[in-house]
């Protein structure tokens, strides 16, 4: 049954549509796109006073790259949602389970079957998406990147660690649930201290401002990370599981 | 604008489309998932030509490495 749900292809779902209905549908969604495009060539290019706006006020952000002003500072109450719906999807997937809570986070074993391209491609691949990772976080100050990105990068690296077959991580263990939460929690502990200086929550000091990013961008990366990971790791099945099946 | 970049940004474009489009009709999941990393690809290199760089990486790294990683693996789950 989810196999017809998520393919939607059997055959009685194909002969519910005639063709004619089809081409009715296709004709209208087409003259739609066709409308909408003219509209759009005929718009005049409205003003952009956003642009203007971020580049005079990015002395008092703290960063110089205006999209890590606008994630991090002005707007920093979306990217706060933001991470916390990322905790929200990463519990929903979450293997529950009491009796592996004080176990380790990473177990290493032999694999079923190794792949030795890619565990001698990987010696040489691991520290340098680490290292590009961490430069893509701290490179986020002044340049296009930051904590998404850098986190993508590091979920990545475990991604291909995890494929390799020789680690299997435990998103039970402590230090892993630490590794879930700490970038929500950096970022509302952050978002409340400041208040002691500003009175507003998440309007950072200005003096302070980069520093303070810095440290939510550190904790937000490990954060992603995690979670990407913990995502793949719910639905990668390894192949020395696969025959106990 | 010369016409060369034009070009390119027009194939770019149309290819993000065409590949959505193929990736949509496939017969074949695995076909599938390829063509929407692919496509994954094309939609980062508009980015780069509109000149938002930070979306274009979090685009490689998310829309074409991750969730492809991420369809593959939910492909081998559903075969079982």
């Amino acid at each position: 049954m989810f196999n017809d749900i998520t393919l939607a292809r059997n055959a009685e779902q194909q002969a519910g549509l005639s063709g004619g209905v089809l081409f009715v549908v296709g004709l209208v969604v087409g003259l739609v796109c066709l409308f909408l495009v003219f509209a759009l060539i005929d718009a005049p290019v409205a003003e952009q006073p956003l642009v203007a706006l971020v580049a005079s006020n990015l002395e008092q952000s703290g960063v110089q790259n205006p999209v890590t002003a606008v994630l991090l500072n002005f707007r920093s109450y979306d990217t706060l949602l933001e991470v916390a719906v990322l905790l929200i999807v990463a519990l929903a997937v979450m293997p529950a389970s009491e009796k592996q809570s004080n176990q380790v986070f990473v177990t290493v074993s032999k694999p079923a079957q190794r792949s030795l391209v890619l565990e001698a491609f990987l010696r040489w691949l691991l520290p340098a998406i680490v290292v590009t990772s961490g430069y893509l976080l701290w490179t986020g100050a002044a340049l296009p990147g930051g904590a998404f990105q850098a986190g993508a990068l590091l979920a990545g690296a475990g991604i291909l660690l995890l494929l390799a077959g020789h680690h299997s991580f435990n998103f039970n263990a402590q230090i892993a649930r630490v590794l879930l939460v700490v970038g929500l929690a950096v970022f509302l502990l952050v978002g409340a201290a400041v208040m002691v200086s500003t009175g507003t929550a998440l309007a950072y000091p200005i003096a302070w401002a980069g520093t303070l990013i810095l440290i939510i961008e550190v904790a937000a990366t490990l954060t992603i990370a995690a979670i990407l990971v913990l995502l793949f790791c719910a639905l990668h099945v390894a192949p020395q599981q696969k025959t106990a099946r | 604008m010369t016409s060369g970049e034009l070009i390119i940004d027009l194939l770019l474009g149309c290819g993000a489309v065409v590949t959505a489009v193929l990736c949509l009709t496939a017969k074949d999941l695995f076909q599938a998932i390829l063509l929407f990393i692919s496509m994954g690809l094309l939609v980062t290199l508009a980015w780069v030509r509109l000149g938002a760089w930070d979306v274009a990486i979090a685009e490689a790294a998310i829309g074409a490495g991750l969730t492809g990683a991420l369809l593959i693996a939910t492909r081998r789950q559903l075969s079982q």
